[in-house]
């Protein structure tokens, strides 16, 4: 870059001389007036240091604060020393060296140091160059002194000159300049591509040259190379630090030199002149009438911006010609055409696309023959291959006639004709082969060697010849047998063919004559031979004698064997015989001794015995026979006389001709009709050349004679391997063709010329179904064959064409074919017919026994390894036709996927897919039975087990064992709960597996789909509220010792970091206190320390320790022994959550089942002292739990809610055994709020007060927002969603929507669900309406919290159908059923949403009671509140619904005991329906009626007994891992089942409180005086057995270690309708009082 | 979990050199690594925040962090190459915290110095007095998971706006990936990935060899000690080849 500058201000400088330096300083501070510069500057270029200019000129450039001596140098003009000549020309050079300095630092830094000596060189050659310059420089410095004057004045203007372009020039504009000037084209181009790495040196022989100048210009200066040290070099030897400011340089630029720097084109269209070269005019080009394109469309003021831009670069170096390269002649901008078209060349993709121009997948195509892939061009030929030379390939098809052997306007006279002549051409053939076989001959000659034979065989005395002899005489016995045997067969098929040309003939001849016309030519000639009677019984009595003599020889060879093998089978059938008599004496003895009941015996010998007594007696074989002459040769006779002419008989010659005339006057209506239709009728060939249409022959009549002469040849040029050939045959009149049928024609071998090819005769068949109401018989229809109504027959249209093929052939008689040695014909296609269909039925599936016949026509052999697949194929062709005998069924079967056997239908050719496994990762077995492949695929399908299965290993052995076993459980369970455990539920499972999978599907789509707000977090678009609370923020609260719940930010737990379970076990109420009612009380020993304890403190309730045990996931920890009836812990408790797999994902984290259970236990302190006397020193007791009561708390609900605190009602059962409530106690203790009414029973329930929370706060999977399909009115909708809005902006925390998702994935109004449904007859029996006994029926269906039933989807509504289909639901499903129950009671019930306890959103049902009151119902456990109850587990209320609106809760709380529940007041609620909008009619999704199985007694039985098995079964095999017994008490357990229907009738205890208990002890009393009995009954609503065993193991009542503990079990199932059972479970500890 | 699993190990070192935000001031990044399943990580931090950042004062208002990468995977399948997602946010002159911009990019693929210069872009407003709004509260729109930017789930809905460049520096070396049967011919210098313009949403990713280095790194000093005019001038007609490296450091 700076080469060029220095050429361009040659001129000025040579003038100027105080203008470079000031260009510099200009960069460095442009507060210098340009007189000051000139003023101080110019006695700086007189000095020859000009090391120093150097030093000065870098140390500016890398503005480092250095000072460098020159400083003081440079304002000292030292005059004397040179002439102005030489410092014009030193400025000129000093100018350059700026920026050549500035160049060579640049290098410098870039690369290392440049080598000396090459600097010398170029300068040097420089310096010849530049001889020019030099010379005037001399003159120049001659006259200093008298020019020194005018230097100041010249300077100046210079200067003034100078600094006006500068400021019209901006940096580019300068280097366009140069470039235009001065580097020639190779360095233009190198400046844009040579690798910047090279600047350094070129930077060098630039700085060289320039060096010569200034060299020339004062002097040659030796030292030069020593003062030209850079800057680097300078600064390391004053030591300077580098440090690099840039501040003042920047901040004067950008205030000043912008404006010097920056040049803005102006956007006004330049003059045209300008543009142009000055001698050139404008001229339009297109005016003219040359083409010029249209120019891409670019804005005018872009335009002009840069036509003045490129004006104003080009302003100084304006040379001739040199607008060239920017404008046109018409003083343009040169722009090549627009390279878009302004119209689309491709046609656009139609919106809708025509179905049968959809893409459909092929298979990869079968290659063609020798391994080229077919369909592709023939090389060396084809139309685009315009090659000199090309090889022309000529395919010629002649089609000569097509023959009809039946068409639907045959006659029947014409369908007998064609019969006749099929059979007469059968006839012939017979006849033909007879002769050429000549088989009577063979057999006569035979016969006469074998009595040739026969005679030496006599006379034959040497051994060796005998043997050879009968040997010879043997293998003729067998040659006689075969041909004999051939020409039976033969002479019987001639003699059935005559028969049958006969009969047809017969029949013909009969029809001719009832119509009275003849509608075809054929004449049949009968010549008859008579046949000398006695020649003929002779020949046929020889034969007979001949063939009764060899049965005897093989009867009598074969005796020997035939003897033998009935001994043997004597042998066999005697022994059979004496162990079946054996068997059937021991049968007897047993079967009188099972009488008797004595004796023993093996169980497998009794079942051997009786299987061989079961099985028939063989029967007892028969020996050989005697050779019966007479009736073998009557049997030879009889089939002599079916196959042979019998004696005597005429000899019958047939001729067939069509000699005979057509009648052409018909007098019958129908046969005129006939003939007239087929005189229409036309007949013509399309030909298909590899599937492609190419010829189409002329139409052509059908003759009288069904014979069509086409006799067309069509040459075809072909460029592709041709690979199919097919003439489809359409017939039909002008108006109406039809599509008879297609063959395939054979193609030729490459000698093959058409003149010598030979005629192929490839039958045809058409399927199609036409009748006529002519004398035509119609093709597929049924007919009579012989005219008379009977022998019906349908025949389809079929017949033969007669075609060649053949190369074509040039006029010097080449054949015009493809190469031989890359041609064959196809194989397969031997016999011009697709394979296939030689094999296949009609449906297109393979038929065996054609398959058999293709395979041996075509001489497939099963061994060629080629074959193999082929082989395979048939044999599971075979099988499964044999497993599949229905053959309409086949179709159906195949259709639908489970048929196996390879169709052809649909393009699912079994041979054609060659190529396709080379498409295919591995085999599809490889990858099936490759376990990681197959975790990969399970994965990506999202299966629950391996959704989200992190590292699946890389090496298949390292895949755990048994992985996939859970996903076989289920099929494996099915299978098993078929079979034994659970035949109760399965159905219902698996409607529930289905729904699940059905709503996966349905909501797949929607949770994909995301929304704006899922991706991207935004303010909300501000309303009045949000903008007064941006306002407010800008004021701080106010009140800063008003505590501020912060809620904990949920996360998204990762891996590594531990779920922790924190449970606070605060305080019960009202824990049941012992209570024995031990007879013998006063027994010292035994309850020694309670009696004193009690007579001590005189109160009952001290008599309960209890404490808390928390279980989960198989951890355990407890709190520590409160004593009292309210007793407090306050403990903390915490668990480690663990999750399958390390898989913290909500999807994952939604489906653990795990559950938390809290049980509460009375420790009972047990004396084991043994010795009266030892007790006021020793203690020694035992500790020992009993059960009082438990709470179950999911992992889901924790997970959904974070925190769950309150007070929960434990599952207690209703009796405790030994136990009793002390329920005023706790009345009194003030923990109870005053209840309003009385004459409600208190509860008889313990209570639990846990806080419980999980840490960190996991975040949930939001619901799906995603604005779901819907069927209501848009109005509905738009109401229901700004009721959604008012309600949630004035009450965040209750969420409720009126529009809910059902189970397809649409939203429906609430409403719609609820209508009275009529509860099942068996529920209520008697008629007693009791709302009860339906909440209890209701209660006993399975719970499943709501989003372990569909996993990740929440706000699913299952119809109430739906839910008792699926026997299982959360409450939400339990509530609707339970309100439209309760509607159809007559009772006005609603269905409450809001919050309970534990469940978190929960679903009640309220009804309003006649008394005034509000009852809520709990649907999960069937109890009932009253809304001013304290302990009621429902703590929110959000809204309320029924059939007929929909309430929002408005009330300042939500809590039921305070609120008004009054719902016509708009006040306290707000409903859905009312002033704005009424309810429109709508359907319900409900059905009317639910149908219900019947209660089954007999499935409870079983299940009880199941049930009690089990218990008791489990109960043993927990004490013996304590190692200990388990004796049943049976007479216990019989009163204890008594009591439990009781139970089920009072549900519970639900119905009638206290009661019971006492009701049990006087039950119990008789045991309870010899036994200390602790026992509990538990309920269950059942669904699963292990909920029932888990539940007793929980209670612990197993841990019983007294000596001689007893057990009692009782169980007792109730059905209910819908396979709904109630299982009640007393189980009890029977301690023997002593 | 898997101790016993033959994995293959991917080591991942490198920084978040320096970003080019026109306009824009106090930035600090945040980065976190995006894996599949089947990819965990064995040592190192898979997410970091770095320091505010000034622009230099230079011209070219480069934003420099250098904050330093570090992570080993191991996996057992290179389905789910892991990607790194880097969002850079802005002090604004309230002291709120402004999104500036996401981007992300695969770690390359195989062992050498890679460079990276990943393409940002933010969320556009849905409205425009949301953008208002947003501006005065200066709650610019975010994504709600940065990771989505690694993903392409959910972008349907979304409109953003390009901003500037984040230039990222990957070390990479692999162990055991060749023997487990996975192979990338990306071996070479010849690999070299040459700059093909700025491709929206896609990292750009550059390998270079040693030397390239060395000059770069002659370059970067040569670009930071001053011809403050020469910048953009060099900018342009350097070679591709070396604008690119140029650029990437």
């Amino acid at each position: 870059m700076p080469r060029p500058v220095k050429k361009l201000e040659k001129l000025e400088m040579v003038e100027s001389r105080g203008l470079p330096p000031l260009k510099n300083k200009a960069k460095k501070s442009v507060s210098w007036s340009p007189q000051e510069k000139f003023s101080e500057q110019p006695p700086k270029f007189f000095q020859r240091q000009k090391s120093s200019i150097e030093e000065e000129v870098q140390a500016i450039e890398v503005q480092a604060e250095v000072k460098p001596p020159k400083k003081t140098g440079s304002t000292q003009p030292t005059p004397a020393s040179s002439s102005s000549s030489s410092s014009s020309d030193e400025s000129l050079s000093s100018d350059e060296h700026h920026s050549e300095v500035r160049d060579n630092f640049v290098a410098d830094v870039s690369t290392p140091i440049p080598e000396q000596p090459n600097r010398r060189t170029s300068r040097i050659d420089s310096l010849k160059g530049l001889g020019g310059s030099r010379s005037l420089s001399r003159q120049l410095s001659s006259r200093y002194v008298d020019h020194l004057r005018d230097e100041s004045a010249q300077a100046n203007a210079a200067f003034q000159e100078h600094q006006e372009r500068k400021n019209k020039r901006n940096r580019m504009a300068d280097i366009l300049v140069q470039d235009q000037n001065h580097a020639d084209d190779d360095e233009a181009y190198d400046f844009f591509t040579k690798n910047w790495d090279d600047l350094g040196t070129t930077k060098h022989d630039q700085e060289d040259e320039e060096d010569g100048d200034e060299e020339d210009g004062g002097e040659e200066a030796v030292g030069n190379d020593d003062t030209k040290t850079l800057v680097k070099d300078v600064i390391g030897q004053y030591g300077y630090e580098w440090t690099i400011t840039e501040k003042e340089v920047k901040s004067k630029r950008s205030k000043n030199a912008d404006k010097d720097l920056c040049f803005v084109p102006s956007t006004v269209q330049a003059e045209t002149n300008l543009k142009l070269n000055p001698n050139e005019k404008v001229r339009f080009l297109e005016e003219e009438g040359i083409y010029i394109g249209d120019p891409p469309f670019v804005p005018s003021r872009i335009q002009n911006k840069m036509e003045n831009r490129i004006l104003h670069e080009y302003l100084d170096g304006w040379r001739q010609g040199e607008q060239k390269r920017w404008f046109g002649q018409n003083g343009k901008l040169l722009a090549l055409p627009n390279p878009i078209l302004s119209h689309s060349t491709r046609p656009g993709e139609p919106e809708d696309l025509d179905p049968t121009l959809e893409t459909v997948y092929c298979a990869p195509h079968k290659p063609g023959p020798n391994g080229e892939p077919a369909g592709t061009n023939i090389p060396g030929s084809g139309l685009n291959q315009a090659m000199p030379g090309l090889v022309h390939c000529f395919l010629e098809v002649d089609i000569l006639t097509i023959v009809f052997h039946h068409h639907h306007l045959f006659s029947l006279e014409h369908y007998l004709a064609s019969k006749l002549r099929e059979r007469f051409a059968d006839y012939q053939e017979i006849l033909y082969r007879k002769a050429k076989l000549d088989l009577d001959r063979r057999i006569r000659v035979l016969y006469d060697a074998m009595t040739e034979l026969k005679e030496k065989l006599e006379i034959a005395v040497q051994q060796k010849e005998r043997e050879f002899q009968t040997r010879r005489f043997e293998s003729y016995r067998k040659e006689v047998k075969v041909i004999r045997e051939q020409r039976d067969e033969e002479s019987g098929r001639e003699r059935a063919t005559i028969k049958e040309i006969l009969t047809l003939w017969r029949t013909m001849r009969d029809i001719r004559r009832r119509q009275g016309y003849q509608s075809t030519n054929l004449k049949l000639t009968i010549h008859k031979e008579n046949a000398s009677l006695i020649d003929d019984q002779t020949q046929w009595e020889q034969e007979l004698t001949r063939e009764v003599d060899e049965a005897r020889d093989d009867y009598h060879d074969n005796l020997e064997f035939l003897t033998k093998e009935y001994e043997e089978e004597l042998r066999h059938w005697k022994q059979i015989h004496d162990m079946r008599k054996a068997a059937y004496k021991r049968h007897k003895k047993m079967k009188k001794d099972s009488e008797k009941g004595i004796g023993s015996a093996e169980v497998d010998e009794i079942a051997k015995d009786e299987e061989l007594l079961a099985s028939p007696e063989p029967e007892k074989p028969q020996p050989p026979g005697r050779f019966d002459e007479e009736h073998v040769r009557k049997m030879l006779e009889e089939k002599a006389r079916q196959t042979r002419r019998p004696p005597g008989e005429t000899i019958l010659t047939l001729e067939l001709s069509q000699s005979s005339n057509i009648d052409k006057d018909v007098q019958d209506n129908r046969e005129t009709s006939r003939r007239h239709s087929l005189s229409k009728m036309k007949i013509f060939v399309k030909l298909f050349f590899n599937g492609k249409e190419v010829c189409q022959s002329s139409t052509k009549h059908i003759g009288e004679d069904f014979t069509v002469p086409i006799a067309q040849i069509f040459p075809l040029q072909i460029t592709q391997w041709p690979e199919t050939l097919k003439v489809q045959i359409f017939e039909g009149t002008k108006l109406k063709t039809s599509f008879l049928s297609e063959i395939s024609l054979p193609i030729c071998e490459s000698d093959t010329v058409l003149d010598k090819a030979d005629v192929n005769i490839i039958p045809f068949q058409s399927t199609s179904r036409v009748k006529h109401d002519n004398s035509g018989v119609g093709s597929c229809v049924d007919f009579s064959a012989n005219g008379d109504g009977s022998s019906i027959t349908s025949q389809p249209t079929h017949g033969k064409v007669f075609v060649r093929v053949g190369w074509g052939r040039t006029s010097d008689g080449t054949i015009l074919s493809p190469p031989a040695e890359k041609w064959s014909p196809p194989k397969s296609r031997m016999y011009g017919q697709d394979p296939l269909e030689d094999i296949t039925d009609v449906n297109g599936r393979i038929e065996s026994a054609k398959l058999d016949v293709w395979m041996t026509k075509n001489e497939i052999d099963p061994m060629d390894p080629k074959n193999q697949d082929l082989m395979d194929r048939v044999l599971e062709a075979g099988k499964s036709n044999v497993d599949r005998p229905d053959s309409n069924d086949r179709n159906e079967s195949s259709n639908s996927g489970s048929g196996y056997a390879p169709t052809l239908q649909g393009g699912g050719h079994f041979r054609l897919d060659d190529y396709h496994d080379q498409f295919l990762l591995g085999t599809s077995s490889a990858i099936e039975n490759n376990p990681r492949f197959q975790m990969l695929k399970l994965r990506s399908s999202q299966v629950a087990e391996f959704k989200n299965y992190r590292m699946i290993p890389i090496n298949d052995k390292e895949i755990p064992r048994g992985i996939f076993e859970s996903l076989k459980k289920p099929s494996l369970g099915s299978k098993q709960g078929l079979l034994d455990t659970e035949p109760l539920r399965q159905k219902f499972k698996t409607y529930l597996e289905q729904l699940r999978e059905e709503v996966n599907h349905n909501f797949a789509i929607a949770r994909h789909k995301k929304r704006h707000c899922d991706v991207i977090n935004e303010v909300p678009l501000p309303t009045s509220g949000t903008m007064a609370m941006l306002f407010g923020e800008m004021v701080p609260a106010q009140r800063p010792l008003k505590p501020y719940r912060f809620p904990r930010p949920k996360i998204i737990l990762l891996d590594g970091q531990d779920l922790k379970i924190l449970i606070s076990v605060v305080r019960a109420f009202d824990v049941p206190v012992r209570n024995d009612m031990d007879p013998l009380q006063s027994n010292p020993s035994l309850q020694g320390k309670n009696h004193r304890e009690e007579s001590i403190h005189g109160m009952k309730e001290n008599l309960v320790r209890s404490f808390v045990e928390v279980r989960f996931q198989g951890q355990c920890q407890k709190t520590p022994v409160a004593p009292g009836p309210n007793p407090a812990w306050n403990e903390e408790i915490e668990f480690t959550f663990k999750s399958p797999n390390n898989d913290f994902s909500s999807d994952t984290l939604n489906r653990i089942k795990d559950n938390l259970h809290l049980h509460l236990f009375d420790e009972v302190a047990v004396d084991m002292l043994e010795d009266e006397e030892e007790r006021p020193r020793e203690v020694h007791q035992r500790f020992e739990r009993k059960w009082l009561g438990s709470l179950a708390i999911p992992f889901v609900t924790m997970y959904r809610n974070t925190r769950i605190e309150g007070t929960f009602k434990l599952h207690s059962p209703p009796v405790l055994l030994g136990y009793e409530r002390t329920g005023q106690t706790s009345m009194a203790s003030g923990f109870w709020r005053e209840n309003t009414d009385m004459d409600q029973p208190p509860k008889e329930a313990t209570y639990l007060s846990i806080y419980l929370t999980i840490n960190p706060p996991l975040s949930n999977p939001e619901p799906i927002k995603e604005k779901l399909e819907c069927e209501e009115d848009d109005n509905l909708v738009r109401h229901c969603e700004k009721w959604h809005r008012d309600l949630m902006s004035k009450f965040p925390n209750r969420v409720f929507s009126p529009m809910v998702a059902d189970l397809t994935g649409k939203s429906v109004l609430v409403t719609r669900y609820f209508r009275a449904i009529r509860p099942p007859h068996d529920v209520l029996e008697n008629n007693d309406q009791n709302p009860e006994k339906v909440a209890w029926f209701v209660a006993l269906i399975p719970y499943l919290p709501r989003n372990a039933l569909f996993p990740g989807i929440q706000a699913i509504w299952p119809t109430c159908e739906q839910f008792i289909k699926m026997m299982v639901g959360s409450e939400v499903e339990h509530a609707v059923l339970m309100t439209n129950y309760f509607t159809s009671l007559g009772k006005k019930a609603y269905l409450v949403l809001g919050q309970g306890i534990p469940e978190g959103q929960t679903a009640y049902v309220l009804t309003a009671e006649e008394s005034g009151q509000h009852w809520l119902w709990n649907v999960v456990t069937g109890e009932h509140f009253n809304t001013s109850e304290t302990f009621c587990p429902l703590v929110g209320v959000t809204a309320v619904a029924n059939e007929s609106n929909v309430w929002g809760n408005v009330q300042s709380s939500d809590a039921p005991n305070r609120m008004k529940w009054d719902l016509t007041n708009g006040s306290d609620w707000t409903p859905l329906f009312g002033s704005h909008l009424t309810l429109p009619d709508l359907s319900s999704v409900q059905p009317t009626q639910l149908s219900t199985s019947q209660p089954d007694q007999r499935a409870a039985t079983t299940l009880k007994d199941k049930i009690e098995k089990k218990i008791k079964s489990h109960i043993s095999s927990l004490r013996k891992r304590l190692k200990l017994g388990t004796p049943l008490n049976f007479t216990v357990a019989a009163s204890l089942k008594r009591l439990l229907p009781a139970l089920e009738s009072n549900r519970g205890g639900i119905a009638e409180g206290r009661i019971l208990a006492t009701e049990h002890l006087a039950e119990l009393k008789s045991a309870s005086a010899a036994y200390k009995i602790c026992g509990f009954p538990l309920h269950f609503g059942y669904s699963h057995m292990d909920q029932i065993v888990e539940a007793l193991e929980a209670t612990g009542v197993h841990l019983n270690r007294e000596p001689g503990v007893e057990f009692a079990v009782a169980v007792h199932v109730e059905p209910f309708p819908q396979t709904v059972m109630s299982v009640w479970i007393y189980v009890a500890s029977l301690v023997r009082r002593r | 979990m898997e101790s016993g699993t033959t994995v293959f190990l991917l080591s991942v070192t490198g920084q978040i050199a320096s970003a080019d935000f026109p306009g824009m001031n106090d930035l600090y990044c945040k980065h976190c690594f995006v894996a599949g399943q089947d990819w965990a990580v064995t040592g190192g931090q898979e997410e970091g925040i770095s320091q505010i950042a000034r622009a230099s004062l230079d011209g070219q208002r480069r934003i420099v962090w250098n904050f330093p990468l570090d992570i080993t995977f191991r996996s057992t399948s290179p389905f789910g190459w892991p990607q790194i997602v880097i969002s850079v946010f802005e002090m604004d002159s309230f002291g709120n915290e402004v999104i500036r911009g996401y981007g992300a990019v695969h770690i390359p693929l195989s062992p050498g110095t890679h460079n990276a210069k990943i393409p940002m872009f933010v969320p556009e407003s849905s409205s425009l007095i949301q953008r208002f709004t947003g501006m005065i509260m200066g709650k610019r729109p975010e994504f709600v998971d940065a990771r989505v930017v690694a993903n392409g789930e959910g972008r349907d809905v979304t409109r953003v706006n390009s901003q500037g460049w984040v230039k990222v520096q990957f070390n990479i070396i692999t162990k055991d990936l060749k023997r487990l049967g996975y192979e990338h011919s990306a071996q070479g210098a010849n690999s070299e990935v040459k700059n093909q313009g700025p491709s929206e949403g896609m990292g750009l990713l550059t390998k270079t060899n040693g030397s390239g280095r060395s000059k770069a790194k002659a370059n970067e000093i040569l670009a930071g000690d001053g011809d403050e005019e020469g910048e953009p001038d060099n900018d342009r007609r350097v070679s591709n080849d070396q604008s690119s490296v140029q650029n990437m450091n």
